[in-house]
């Protein structure tokens, strides 16, 4: 809770960058106490003075910005050799994951989780431990679910038990389907107490409705599924002994090691999105999950199993916003052509790009910002303008490298980074800020009039947002986001490529700027990707949104050498997503968790 | 028996009455206690325009609803409108404007950092204590199947923007924007046979035994942080045990229907926007009048929305960009004043449903009262000054109607602890942080 991310105070200097309101926090004008009697300040009208276009630019602000991912400092032997694991906090199962473990778990397909309350959503990511919640209304949809898939199991009850209870009494199988099932279900073997607890339910069930042994495999199920050891993956870990050359064996007393079931569901989670199976389970059992070998060929196994596609797709898709696109709607006024079904089509366009990119040939994720090409099917070309492409099947099509390249260019991108009647290069600026660069912007500081301009025949959207650059009260900010987006003006709301807007010629020039290492004025979406690709920064940001994805958390001063270490590795592995992955479960971050402090016993001082 | 409104409008020959007359009634004459008191928050956001929503002259009792809250003119007996609340507490702590106005308009409390990237360098977290509608919840502790009830008209932002309930720090409460599920949640057993439910609940209650027994397992293990995480699913198993035994009480009369079944939405659809909201009133006025919950929630969408009204037509601008047009525009400003008159109706309508629900000799909304309330007070400015509070409803004669208070940077910390004080929670001191918290503002 209270390890945060360290922030750097960028100071810019340059053109056209003034203060947005100073000292605004400290001076709460309304603030009890405080100068008594005096008015609430109305909310005034603007003062076309200082609303109009100023002609000199006034002296600049540091504007905050978180800081950005650059190599670690400080990165002594001491902490390469027992680094701080970071904190953790056990992870409530998301919505994907439940589904996908009670698909495994009992064979049931029926994914009652799309019913459940939203995902909390925190740092772009729907996986996030400290967001996800449990509230009254979720116990109330995870015992309405255990129910439901209690009574679909009756059905596969057979393919269920270890045993028949014909044959070996009806409490003795129960016993043995709750240790049996219960280990799954718990991703660990269940301890004696909890076991007895569980068959239990047997009594229980002798006063409900026949038949009683049916029953009885019905409540174990409910009650296994709505215990915290099944919705939340909980991690004890254990002390283990540190061995050091020329000194005497002694137990770590800053960290934990996870047990190797506890691993087993960090793996299968983060590469499946679900349940270890049983090979990671008898892994597990056996004791051959301590070592980072023994667990780097496990996620090489889960990585080649098909479950890990969507399950590692599914960062991109959140980290890139791309199923966004499913939802965007427009404005028939403006976009009288638009047809909902070019939706699914611009998500799987994007979808097959990222995956014959992480499991192709050519596997350098330089490629996500620069590839020189796309996968189209016949009605998304037609939809690009792009011709030659017949058929249903996406196939890859050159596309020409002065319009597009990369995923930043595709439709998908383009389009839920554009409002519904036009493009926004604020959108677009800010997303290459929050998502490529790892730096998002501070929102508008309050007391400013903000307003948002309206497509118009009259002028162009780049037109229509130059008050940005000259308003003092918005320069600051608006210099760091809108000449990013005003590279994309050659895509329309919909991602198609456009030389002129309602008879205004594009220009596409924009710049980068409080960047690391990619500062400079470029023409256009295309150079704008070539220059992200090669970026150290951006490459930077790629390991850290990885990080935050695995981890379910953001990344904390502590972890900055553990991510600087993460980043070598996959430089020296040439940008491969997948090693990338598998190098991160070999980490202490991930095998190893925080000891949490000793605590006074009762009654003592 | 205490003197009630209908049977003083009996005794003096059935003439219709406005309020002034009963409020010169002591407090004990009044229907306090007979009937439970309903607290409901009615919530919609980014801002409005408040030189079209203030009564402009007249005097405390004797005032005009200005174009913004016309729609309410029928009601206006039952109204207090505030001028001069500040909210001082959400110009503190990390995070945008839109976001710290979330957090605290229900909680008085600072906002916590969080991993919401948000702004000043610093990233947003959720709320930093109970909101009041939790916090209602937990003193009163009604004996009701739902403790609260959170609805949400959609309310697709599921982070701190799309809060405003919270059960504590860093504890958000979701709202439901499915009124099918609300429908299914509060009224499918209500025509279930008694002994199905009587069968059900016994099974429940033996697998939840069963459940409880891991957290006390697991509290030993785990970490203080993680402690925290298991808490917050053991309170909510908790709080499930509780409301599976209560099952549906008609108190004092009042008229208990299942409402009809809603249809499926996809709750994320802008043209099934008002639809949806009708619903969720309709469904949420039945749940108090069947006694399900007494205390609720509604949240139309989030801040920083992005939803059009293009149900009456405005397809151009979402409601969050309209906030932002105002003074520029006046065309735009008129689009922005016409979605702040339709939540006005909506609240209008809302009123109008709990007072045609009989309860006793006077009606639901006697004993209910609505706080209708904003993250921001005006969208161009993100300013939390001179906020647009409202509350309907005497909450069984606590508070007197039909006033227009105007304070001068008045902590809106003090209203909340008036409110709790109209709740029945007289000897409370304090509501939310207590640098923000002078006094109490007097509704009686």
């Amino acid at each position: 809770m209270n390890a945060r991310r360290t922030w750097a105070v960028l100071m810019l200097t340059g053109w056209s960058t003034v203060a947005c309101e100073e000292g605004r926090r400290d001076t709460p004008s309304g603030r009890p106490g405080a100068s008594p009697g005096t008015m609430s300040p109305r909310p005034e009208q603007p003062d076309p003075a200082t609303a109009a276009p100023t002609a000199a630019p006034l002296p600049s602000e540091p504007v905050e910005l978180p800081r950005p991912p650059q190599a670690a400092e400080h990165c002594d032997d001491r902490s390469l050799e027992a680094p701080d694991p970071g904190p953790t906090l056990i992870r409530r199962l998301t919505r994907t994951e439940y589904d996908n473990t009670v698909r495994d778990l009992l064979g049931d397909a029926t994914a009652p989780a799309r019913s459940f309350l939203s995902d909390e959503e925190s740092l772009g990511f729907r996986n996030q431990a400290e967001s996800l919640q449990i509230s009254a209304l979720h116990v109330e949809q995870y015992m309405q679910a255990a129910e439901a898939l209690a009574e679909n199991a009756m059905l596969r009850i057979e393919a269920l038990l270890p045993c028949a209870p014909a044959e070996v009494g009806e409490a003795e199988c129960l016993r043995s389907f709750v240790e049996r099932f219960g280990r799954r279900a718990w991703r660990r073997p269940l301890e004696a107490d909890e076991v007895d607890r569980l068959v239990t339910l047997y009594d229980a069930a002798s006063e409900m409705e026949p038949p009683r042994f049916e029953r009885a495999v019905r409540l174990v199920i409910q009650a296994l599924l709505q215990s915290p050891n099944f919705l939340f993956r909980i991690e004890v870990g254990e002390p283990f002994t540190v061995l050091e050359p020329g000194r005497p064996a002694r137990e770590d007393t800053a960290r934990l090691k996870l047990t190797d079931f506890e691993v087993a569901s960090r793996l299968s989670y983060l590469l499946w999105q679900s349940m270890p199976d049983e090979a990671l389970l008898a892994a597990a059992e056996q004791g051959r999950l301590g070592t980072k070998a023994e667990v780097a060929a496990q996620a090489r196994r889960l990585m080649a199993d098909q479950r890990a596609r969507p399950a590692l797709l599914d960062f991109f898709n959140q980290w890139l916003r791309v199923d966004e696109v499913l939802e965007i709607d427009r404005d028939p006024e403006w976009y009288p052509d638009f047809d909902p079904a070019i939706r699914p089509l611009l998500a799987e366009e994007t979808h097959t790009f990222l995956e014959a990119l992480l499991w192709g040939d050519d596997r350098d994720l330089k490629a996500l910002f620069a590839a020189e090409h796309t996968w189209l099917n016949e009605a998304l070309a037609r939809f690009y303008g792009i011709e030659g492409v017949e058929g249903d099947q996406l196939r890859k099509v050159a596309v020409d490298p002065s319009q597009r390249t990369g995923v930043l260019t595709q439709g998908a991108i383009m389009a839920v980074t554009s409002k519904s009647n036009m493009t926004s290069p604020i959108f677009r600026g800010q997303y290459v800020r929050e998502r490529v660069l790892c730096t998002p912007l501070p929102p508008p500081p309050p007391n400013i009039p903000i307003v948002p301009p309206d497509p118009d025949p009259n002028s162009s959207t780049r037109e229509k947002f130059s008050q940005h650059s000259v308003d003092p009260a918005c320069a600051s900010c608006h210099s760091l986001i809108d000449p990013i987006g005003f590279g994309f003006e050659n895509f329309d709301a919909l991602g198609r490529w456009r030389t002129d807007e309602n008879g205004h010629p594009v220009d596409a020039s924009g710049a980068l700027t409080a960047t690391l290492d990619a500062d400079g004025p470029f023409v256009g979406a295309a150079q704008l990707s070539r220059k992200l690709a090669e970026s150290e920064q951006v490459q930077r940001c790629v390991v850290t949104q990885v990080f935050r994805f695995a981890h379910g958390r953001g990344e904390t001063t502590e972890d900055l050498c553990g991510i600087d270490s993460l980043y070598a590795a996959y430089e020296q592995g040439g940008r491969d997503f997948l090693s990338l992955v598998e190098h991160m479960t070999t980490t202490d971050a991930f095998r190893f968790r925080r000891r949490p402090p000793v605590e006074t016993t009762e009654g003592a001082p | 028996m205490s003197l009630t409104r209908r049977h003083l409008l009996r005794g003096l020959g059935g003439v219709a009455l406005g309020l002034p007359l009963l409020q010169v009634l002591p407090r004990a004459a009044r229907a306090e206690g007979q009937f439970p008191k309903r607290f409901v928050v009615f919530f919609n956001p980014n801002g409005t325009l408040k030189e079209f929503w203030s009564p402009q002259g007249g005097t405390e009792t004797d005032f005009v609803l200005p174009s913004l809250l016309a729609p309410l003119d029928r009601h206006k007996r039952d109204l207090v409108i505030f001028d001069g609340v500040d909210m001082a507490v959400a110009d503190t702590g990390p995070g945008g404007p839109h976001n710290r106005g979330m957090a605290t308009v229900l909680t008085g409390e600072i906002i916590l950092p969080g991993d919401f990237p948000d702004g000043d360098g610093q990233t947003a977290g959720w709320a930093g204590g109970p909101s009041i509608d939790q916090f209602l919840a937990d003193r009163l502790a009604p004996p009701t199947r739902f403790r609260t009830l959170e609805l949400g008209v959609r309310v697709i932002d599921n982070e701190p923007r799309g809060r405003i309930s919270y059960r504590g720090a860093d504890q958000p409460v979701p709202p439901e924007n499915q009124p099918l599920n609300v429908f299914t949640r509060l009224f499918s057993n209500m025509d279930a046979d008694p002994e199905v439910l009587r069968k059900l609940l016994v099974q429940r209650r033996s697998v939840l035994d069963v459940v409880r027994e891991d957290f006390t397992r697991l509290e030993r293990k785990l970490a203080p942080e993680d402690r925290r995480k298991l808490e917050q699913h053991a309170e909510s198993v908790r709080q499930l045990e509780r409301s599976l035994s209560v099952g549906v009480a008609t108190p004092g009369g009042a008229r208990c229907l299942s409402p009809t079944r809603p249809p499926e939405f996809d709750v994320t659809a802008e043209d099934d926007f008002a639809t949806m909201a009708n619903h969720q009133m309709e469904l949420l006025a039945m749940a108090l009048a069947c006694d399900l919950t007494r205390i609720s929630t509604l949240a139309f969408s989030s801040a920083l929305n992005a939803l059009r009204f293009t149900f009456m037509g405005l397809r151009d601008q979402d409601g969050h960009s309209l906030s932002h047009a105002g003074d520029f525009s006046a065309e735009l400003q008129q689009q922005w004043a016409r979605m702040n008159v339709w939540y006005a109706e909506q609240l209008a309508h809302f009123i109008d449903l709990l007072k045609a629900v009989p309860e006793g000799d006077g009606t639901l909304f006697d004993n209910t009262v609505i706080l209708w309330c904003n993250e921001l007070s005006r969208g161009n400015t993100h300013s939390h000054s001179d906020m647009p509070f409202v509350l309907a409803g005497g909450a069984g004669g606590a508070i007197r109607t039909g006033r227009h208070l105007v304070f001068q940077n008045e902590p809106h910390n003090n209203l909340l602890l008036g409110l709790c004080h109209a709740m029945g929670l007289d000897d409370l001191t304090s509501f939310g942080n207590r640098d923000f918290c002078t006094r109490a503002i007097s509704l009686g």
